[in-house]
């Protein structure tokens, strides 16, 4: 089922970390966690699908996952600030610069991010992968 | 056909109006003037990142990314001021005129002036990036400021001041902070939080008078005291920009006057944000509203109402400050209460207060629970017929630790 191949740790080329375990996010809900290097990676389950993005908004300070997720659109507890968690998009003001987002993945229960392939393009759609699909890489 | 939309005021009541248009399929012109050279930044920071010196410029909060205006396709027409509208036309400072269909005025406001203390040195307002920037400048470390009104600017200016070293004193003749848009409970709150944070106040106090020949000096007090000040920030609220409306003939009263879909007593001329002074449905008195959120709204039912389309969805009125390390957030009629009650009590950092009337939910005030107020809002925007007791008790809305 597992595609992926786990790059060891000090791979300069590559980081992909565990993140935790994925039991540990229900359907529709996002959790924190920190990432040494990258700060905090906001992690998202929706509809099946696993979505990674960074957890500080673009428009000020405030933590992502303190807010409010609806679909595929998670909303700033500060001020209401909308992205798309696929994209990394800014949906709505005050919100204007998109957020990284990351490759994450299941591999074994386990919650897996590729931290060096970090994109933030406006324009990207479907960052996100489907539960078990595995990395691209592997 | 609307052939071309003429829009005034270049901030986010007339650049949203913009936006929306587009993506509603408006494929017409769209003309967008303000009489500023860069207009197009937020003025929340104003207070707050800018004041501060966590940002340098207003355009580093700017209210849409370059390719985001790009893809607007409109015609700006900036650091031109509009001088008079008249039936089709648009007539500018440079003698020139412009051809329109239809006209959105999105002027927003001024800050008030208090006549009495114009003149001297030393005294500020808050209203534009210039404003933000001199008044930054006399924030030194030290220095002696007082804040004449603490609404939500002055109270944002105050703790500015305090972050950058001023000894701060907030006047204001109301019995505490924020009192009109939060109501007694939560500005009792904020009281506390201020003085703690280390700002002297008078509150139920007015200036009598400003000492100083060339730069205010100090103040006198209408009890009598007298307060050493050398930087005086009158926060006195904003007058609305509505002569080009009461110009061209337009129902004006603080305001210009609309109706349910932003439109004036004038055919083809509209008026969205901190401008327009909506006329209540059941014949009540008429409201001006100074938020973002409301700015965002009206643009959107104006946007509609051009094109001939459904209006959007109401929603409950809501707002946002930062200021003495919390985020506050309200929503709804907390002034129309009878009743409030602690969802989550204030422990000085975080707290979600919820107003009632008629034991029904009409507002809430939350300290740093953008969730909650997330929750609270959906709950407002549907209608929501829980009892005081049921949502006081929701775990929900208390959060969890
Ligand atoms: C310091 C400060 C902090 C704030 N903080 C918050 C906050 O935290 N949360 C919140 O919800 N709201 C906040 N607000 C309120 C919010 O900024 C306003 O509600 C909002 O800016 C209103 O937008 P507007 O487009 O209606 O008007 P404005 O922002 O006033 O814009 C009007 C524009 O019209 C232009 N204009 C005027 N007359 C003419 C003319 N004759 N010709 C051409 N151009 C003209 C002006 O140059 C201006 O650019 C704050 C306001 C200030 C001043
Ligand atoms: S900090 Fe997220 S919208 Fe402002």
């Amino acid at each position: 089922m597992m595609t992926a191949r786990l790059v060891p740790d000090g791979d300069a080329m590559s980081n992909v970390v565990p993140l935790g375990d994925a039991s540990e996010i229900a359907e529709g809900e996002m959790k924190a966690f920190a990432v040494e290097g990258a700060g905090r990676i906001a992690v998202y389950r929706v509809e099946g699908g696993w979505f990674a993005t960074d957890d500080l908004c673009s428009h000020a300070v405030a933590s992502l996952t303190e807010g409010w997720l609806e679909g595929h659109t998670v909303i700033c507890p500060a001020h209401s600030g909308e992205f798309d968690v696929r994209s990394g998009k800014a949906l709505c003001f005050p919100a204007t610069r998109p957020i990284r987002t990351y490759p994450v993945w299941v591999e074994d229960g386990r919650l897996i991010a590729d931290i060096s392939a970090a994109r933030t393009d406006p324009a990207a759609s479907g960052a996100g992968r489907q539960s078990g699909e595995g990395h691209p890489n592997g | 056909m609307i052939g071309t939309i003429a829009i005034i005021g270049a901030n986010v009541a007339g650049v949203t109006t913009a936006a929306e248009l587009r993506r509603l399929g408006f494929e017409g012109r769209i003309l967008l003037f303000d009489s500023e050279a860069a207009p197009l930044y937020e003025r929340p920071p104003l207070s707050k990142a800018l004041l501060i010196g966590e940002m340098d410029q207003a355009c580093e909060a700017p209210l849409l990314t370059a390719a985001e205006l790009a893809d607007l396709r409109l015609d700006l027409e900036f650091a031109t001021l509009v001088r008079g509208i008249a039936p089709g036309r648009v007539e500018l400072s440079s003698g020139r005129q412009v051809d329109a269909d239809v006209m959105v005025i999105a002027t927003g406001g001024r800050a008030r002036r208090s006549p009495a203390f114009e003149h001297r040195d030393g005294v500020h307002v808050l209203r534009t990036e210039a404003d933000a920037l001199a008044l930054r400048a006399a924030l030194s470390p030290g220095a002696e400021v007082v804040v004449m009104g603490a609404g939500v600017v002055g109270c944002e200016v105050a703790s500015s001041a305090i972050r950058r070293g001023c000894a701060t004193t907030l006047v204001d003749v109301a019995a505490a902070p924020m009192l009109r848009c939060l109501g007694a409970e939560a500005a009792h709150v904020m009281a506390t939080v201020c003085q703690q944070a280390g700002a002297d106040m008078r509150f139920g106090a007015g200036i009598a008078a400003v000492e100083g020949r060339s730069h205010v000096q100090g103040l006198l007090l209408e009890d009598g005291e007298r307060l050493p000040c050398d930087v005086l920030v009158v926060g006195i609220g904003m007058a609305a920009n509505d002569e080009l409306a009461r110009g061209a003939g337009a129902e004006v009263d603080d305001g210009i006057l609309v109706d349910d879909a932003c439109r004036t007593s004038l055919p083809g001329v509209f008026a969205v944000g901190d401008v327009a002074r909506r006329r209540a449905p059941g014949g009540g008195p008429a409201r001006r509203v100074e938020t973002i959120m409301n700015a965002q709204v009206q643009a959107r039912e104006t946007a509609a109402a051009l094109l001939g389309l459904a209006p959007p969805a109401p929603q409950p009125q809501w707002f946002w400050s930062d200021q003495f390390g919390l985020n506050i957030q309200a929503v709804g009629e907390v002034a129309r209460s009878d009743r409030v009650g602690w969802a989550r009590p204030f422990d000085g950092r975080e707290g979600v207060l919820l107003h009632f009337s008629d034991d029904r939910l009409c507002g809430a005030v939350s300290f740093n629970r953008g969730r909650e107020m997330a929750r609270l809002r959906r709950l407002l925007a549907r209608g929501d017929d829980q009892t005081p007791e049921a949502l006081l008790g929701d775990p929900d809305l208390a959060g969890a630790a």
